[in-house]
């Protein structure tokens, strides 16, 4: 059976006279209805109670103050001027629009900014990231031989040839990876660096700050940092940019005479002004291969540790996920695997590496 | 009885009026469609062999795109809900005669704007929050892709909701409650198109062009406000990857929203409020 809409049931509470006698009739016998009503009568209750004035107004006293104050016809157009001119609608209406205006010529001039400029920077971990030498030239006298020469060669054969490095052959290609890598070599890279106190003092100088006091005997100790031959293998992805890259280079050492090369490490990496992507590579350099071999921001990368053949590995992964890589050191080698994949897919490259 | 309990009481009775709408269950229905549609879509970007060409980085940044179309989808049902919700909310009382008996109790004309205001920014904003959520998990549920800011995004987009319903009250104290809702549609849909053609312009390098987004975002921050929402959803590594061959697309939003345009989308909401009030203050019931 059909149930009376809400506005027939509304209509008993205000109008009951006008309801029809099958309305009420199935009002009768059916509980749902009757539920609805009574929710109704609630309301409305609940609605006067809430609306409801104060007091019990004196209607004659109210009546009769109101024809005394009641004005002539002259008077009458008085008070429509004393109004505030923001209160009659196209008053308002004008201000509003001229106020819109004024922003859209803002907005058209570009004196309202709507966006804020924000430069995302790429962390970039590149295959010449792997052989690359920090630029301390401001720091002292920097003499390098090689130039790292990063090249593309045919095959890998022509790769294993040139670097003298085994390349890893990988296995399994994740998902989304298919096609034939290209194969890049870079050569043996070397510098010897000799730290001169005057050049770091005008290097900080030119940053605005003091220099801290260098360690007894650091001015003209000489540090030599080797980097290379290194070989990578990179898959491309159908949006043009590398999918999967696998690496292996000769890892970053650093030799030093009289002072150990911490000392002067540490001291350039304390001096202000350094450079932060000198920084990340200066610290990749170790006289015996500890800290992780490749430059990376530590603040948008998360690391961790994991196996890999039963040699400890790093695992990086990029703060919003969408790349990774683990980096691990046997035997004075650098292996890097990296790509646009989450951390359990490079692992498993990594571990399938021959 | 307080100016502050009339608001409250307009703006509860606004809040179970909306709840007893049809439009109520409309907006449920098609929130729900919207979110099994795209469960589904999503669950087939991850299985199906021909997104077999993605890594699972990639596959994160196309998430990520495909969330702001969908979110887009439901602001315009977020849109089109509280714009024909705010239009009969007024003018229909109007025309019904109800107002004729509330307003002449005494309480503030101002007072009951505010309190319909207030209860329809509640029920917009909530319903806006709570199926963008579920958008957001049913993403990370499918392809385990989370944005990086989804409080800013959320508030963004029921701010959005909240300019477009001021719109609507505006209009329904001057015309009739389906104009109304079809007008402030309407104008929702001019503004995103010339915030794309202003995307295009940028990408051209067309000043003129480019200004025609800029002056429309001001003048209604509806386009404003979803583009800084579409920015806190997508991945910020979308723009490093896309960004030069897709400058002017519209799902891809290039940078965040300045405190001033915040301020001005602020100001914007409580002008347009202004003039609806001094409006149905000598509106003829």
């Amino acid at each position: 059976m059909r149930h009376p809409s809400d506005g027939v049931l509304r209509r008993l509470l205000d109008e009951p006279a006008g309801v029809s006698d099958a309305d009420r009739a199935h009002l009768a016998d059916c509980t749902r209805c009757v539920g609805t009503l009574a929710a109704m009568r609630t309301d409305a209750t609940a609605l006067d109670s809430a609306l409801a004035p104060q007091g019990s107004p004196d209607v004659d006293a109210a009546w009769r103050r109101l024809s005394a104050a009641t004005p002539g016809p002259e008077r009458a157009a008085t008070p429509r001027r004393s109004r505030p001119a923001m209160r009659r609608p196209v008053v308002a209406a004008v201000a509003a629009a001229v106020v819109l205006t004024g922003a859209g010529t803002a907005a058209a001039n570009d004196w309202l900014q709507i966006f804020r400029t924000e430069q995302v920077a790429p962390v970039a971990l590149s295959t010449a990231d792997l052989i690359a030498l920090p630029d301390l030239s401001a720091y002292g006298d920097v003499v390098v031989t090689g130039d790292g020469d990063l090249h593309s060669v045919e095959d890998a054969a022509a790769a294993e040839a040139e670097s003298g490095l085994d390349l890893p052959e990988v296995a399994d290609l994740p998902r989304g990876i298919s096609g034939e890598p290209t194969y890049q070599v870079g050569s043996e890279i070397s510098a010897t660096f000799t730290f001169s106190a005057d050049r770091a003092a005008q290097a900080a100088a030119a940053a605005g700050k003091t220099l801290p006091p260098s360690p007894a005997g650091l001015d003209g100790a000489t540090v030599r940092m080797v980097a290379g031959p290194g070989v990578a293998q990179a898959w491309e992805s159908s949006a043009g940019v590398p999918a999967l890259v696998v690496g292996r280079a000769v890892a970053p050492t650093a030799y030093s005479s009289g002072v150990p090369f911490e000392t002067v490490r540490d001291h350039l990496l304390s001096l202000p002004g350094l450079p932060d992507d000198v920084a990340a590579q200066l610290r990749t350099f170790t006289a015996d291969g500890g800290t992780l071999p490749l430059p990376v921001p530590s603040d948008r990368v998360s690391t961790s540790t994991a196996e890999v053949d039963g040699v400890p590995a790093t695992v990086l992964e990029l703060a919003d996920g969408s790349m990774s890589a683990v980096v691990w050191v046997d035997e004075g080698v650098v292996t890097a695997v990296a790509g646009s994949l989450d951390t359990d897919e490079v692992l498993s490259v990594a571990q399938g590496l021959r | 009885m307080s100016t502050a309990r009339t608001v409250l009481t307009i703006a509860g009775l606004t809040l179970r009026e909306a709840s007893r709408r049809k439009v109520l269950r409309a907006l449920a229905g098609l929130t729900v469609v919207l979110l099994v549609l795209s469960a589904w879509g999503f669950s087939r970007l991850s299985a199906e062999s021909e997104f077999g060409t993605l890594t699972s980085g990639e596959a994160r940044l196309v998430a990520s795109q495909l969330l702001n179309l969908v979110m887009f989808g439901l602001s315009l049902i977020a849109a089109l809900g509280t714009a024909f919700l705010a239009g009969p909310t007024l003018s229909g009382e109007i025309e019904s005669g109800i107002s004729l008996s509330l307003l002449a109790r005494p309480v503030r004309r101002w007072a009951v704007l505010a309190g319909k205001w207030l209860g329809l920014a509640a029920f917009g904003s909530g319903f806006v929050v709570l199926a963008g959520l579920a958008q957001c998990l049913v993403v990370q549920l499918t392809v385990g892709y989370w944005p990086p800011q989804p409080v800013v995004a959320l508030a963004l987009l029921a701010a959005q909701t909240v300019v477009l319903l001021t719109l609507g009250l505006l209009l329904s104290t001057v015309i009739s409650p389906m104009a109304s809702g079809v007008v402030a549609v309407g104008l929702f849909g001019a503004t995103w198109i010339a915030g794309v053609v202003g995307g295009i312009g940028e990408a051209l390098g067309n000043d003129g062009v480019a200004r025609v987004g800029a002056i429309s975002r001001v003048l209604l921050p509806t386009d404003g406000l979803w583009r800084g929402a579409m920015h806190a959803f997508q991945d910020p590594a979308a723009l490093l990857q896309f960004g030069q061959e897709m400058a002017g697309f519209p799902f891809l939003s290039e940078a965040p929203l300045t405190a001033a345009y915040l301020g001005w989308a602020a100001f914007w909401v409580l002008m347009i409020w202004g003039l609806a009030a001094v409006s149905f203050r000598r509106k003829d019931l």
